[in-house]
């Protein structure tokens, strides 16, 4: 089942899904912030590989949008983005009955740093990156790491040394959900 | 006499891909520490994809690095010829190890024969990545025990645009791969420094233990693995301190020229602490075991089946393996 929901939703991204199937994948989409988030997670990657990976990375931004727009008793924001051939038939749905459509248009603004779009929410700046989101990446794999951190960050200085990556081992330390060394002392 | 032509040709042209890949791997390696970059990448790993930023610059006071995650928790990894700063904001932590000198090229052995029988070097071809023409290259592992790497390297300035790690059958385990990368250009000091500053984070430091003249030498290791996988040998041994607080670690590295495993054993550990067992982070493996009051912590970028192996074989000097 998982499997199935994973195909639509990758074609939905590459804009290969067939219209029934989109239908029904988009009202589930309403109700599923899981999935919801699983989409905009597959947007990411197909952004990545074709190089297409804007400067600044939001993935929080379709939950800030969706609180702005709780405030709001009924927004249109569709007419102010540009709406891929695949996402026209929902333009026209009012933005807050449809979790879904906000999802939408948040990936529109993901993909195209450069289109004009309203300023809902604002994206505090930290020097000359943009950490737009603070909300944890979803988990997919859980690992089971508490307490490794410091032997990995020791570990990678002698991968380091071998200079065949350069930093990239530091990528599992600045990408992984390590658990603080302190919680392991808890126990 | 034309079917020895035929072999000798084939044994020739094998023996020259595999200079030219490493050739290529060498001067990759020489662009990573020597290049001046500021780029933006993807980290794929099991379902999951995380963006990133390096910067890198090397001047008359060596090489400054500083990697920022771009998603999720805003962690921070700062690195110079010194010392390497890990910022978790998340964990409301900052780790501070020693970084190590990192060796002269080249980063794949001169002597083929100490690899080769481990590893095949492969020139795949060309391909474009991030907007720059590449060579790809592979190294691919003749058993279970390693696993395989593929290059991206930009024809140009050898740097690294796409990097593999695979595992069985050369199945991606772990990809980061530039989407914007900028080669070359003045990199101001401001981008090295740390956006974050540490305050009110609880901070670790880790520390070689120096031992002194006359007591236990670091050179002599308490343990020894009984099974290791071919090739790999012992390249360093040291005391440390992996927490304040807590008791010294002995730490042996082995390597096979190419993939490097950590064994880390600390007696009289505190508290039974973190995990027991497996964990693995992507391509990164972790297995743990207590021997009595020790406890036996492999780590190394290997398949899972090799860290299980050599934490399981360790055994107190002096005394007998029952393998």
């Amino acid at each position: 089942m998982m499997d199935t929901l994973n195909e639509q939703l990758s074609a939905l991204v590459d804009d290969e899904l067939g219209e029934p199937e989109q239908d029904l994948l988009l009202r589930r989409l309403v109700g599923d912030a899981g999935l919801r988030d699983r989409l905009v997670r597959y947007q990411l990657i197909s952004d990545a590989l074709r190089s297409d990976l804007p400067h600044r990375v939001d993935i929080g931004f379709h939950r800030r949008v969706h609180a702005a727009l709780a405030q709001e008793a009924a927004i249109h924001a569709a007419p102010a983005l540009r709406i891929k051939t695949l996402f026209k038939p929902l333009a026209g749905l009012a933005v807050a009955a449809s979790v879904a459509v906000v999802a939408v248009l948040s990936l529109q603004s993901v993909r195209r740093p450069d289109t004009a779009v309203p300023v809902i929410a604002s994206v505090p700046g930290v020097n000359d990156y943009i950490r737009a989101d603070n909300t944890p990446a979803p988990v997919v794999q859980h690992n089971n790491a508490r307490g490794l951190d410091v032997y990995l960050v020791n570990h990678n200085e002698y991968a380091v040394n071998r200079g065949m990556q350069g930093m990239l081992p530091y990528v599992r330390i600045v990408g992984q959900d390590l658990q603080p060394d302190g919680n392991e002392d808890a126990r | 006499m034309k079917g020895l032509l035929i072999i000798l040709l084939a044994a020739s042209g094998q023996v020259f891909a595999q200079d030219s890949a490493r050739e290529w791997l060498d001067e990759m390696s020489s662009a990573l520490q020597t290049l001046d970059y500021d780029g933006t990448f993807v980290y794929l790993h099991d379902d999951r994809l995380e963006a990133m930023r390096i910067i890198h610059r090397m001047d008359a006071g060596g090489q400054r690095e500083r990697l920022v995650s771009l998603t999720g928790s805003a962690r921070e990894v700062l690195r110079d010829d010194k010392s390497v700063t890990c910022i978790m904001p998340d964990n409301k932590s900052v780790m501070v190890g020693q970084s190590r000198p990192r060796q002269p090229f080249p980063v794949v052995p001169r002597d083929l024969d100490s690899v080769s029988p481990y590893y095949t070097l492969e020139d795949v071809g060309d391909d474009r990545m991030a907007g720059y023409h590449a060579r790809v290259i592979a190294i691919k592992p003749r058993d279970a025990f390693r696993y395989g790497y593929r290059f991206w390297i930009d024809k140009n300035t050898r740097m690294l645009l796409k990097s593999d790690l695979t595992g069985d059958k050369g199945k991606p385990i772990e990809q980061v791969m530039f989407t914007r990368v900028v080669i070359g250009s003045d990199i101001p000091t401001d981008a090295l420094q740390p956006s974050l500053t540490g305050d009110g984070y609880v901070w670790h430091r880790q520390e070689d233990i120096h031992t002194p003249a006359g007591s236990r030498s670091a050179g002599e290791p308490g343990w020894a693995v009984g099974k290791l996988p071919g090739g790999f040998e012992l390249t360093h041994f040291q005391h440390k301190r992996m927490r304040e607080g807590r008791g010294d670690a002995e730490h042996m590295v082995f390597t096979d020229g190419l993939a490097t495993v950590s064994v880390y054993v600390e007696h009289s550990p505190a508290e039974r602490s973190g995990f027991i067992g497996l964990s693995t982070m992507g391509a990164m493996n972790a297995y743990r075991v207590m021997q009595g009051d020790s406890q036996v912590t492999v780590v190394g970028e290997v398949p899972a089946e090799t860290v299980e192996m050599i934490a399981n074989s360790l055994v107190r000097n002096g005394s007998e393996s029952h393998d």
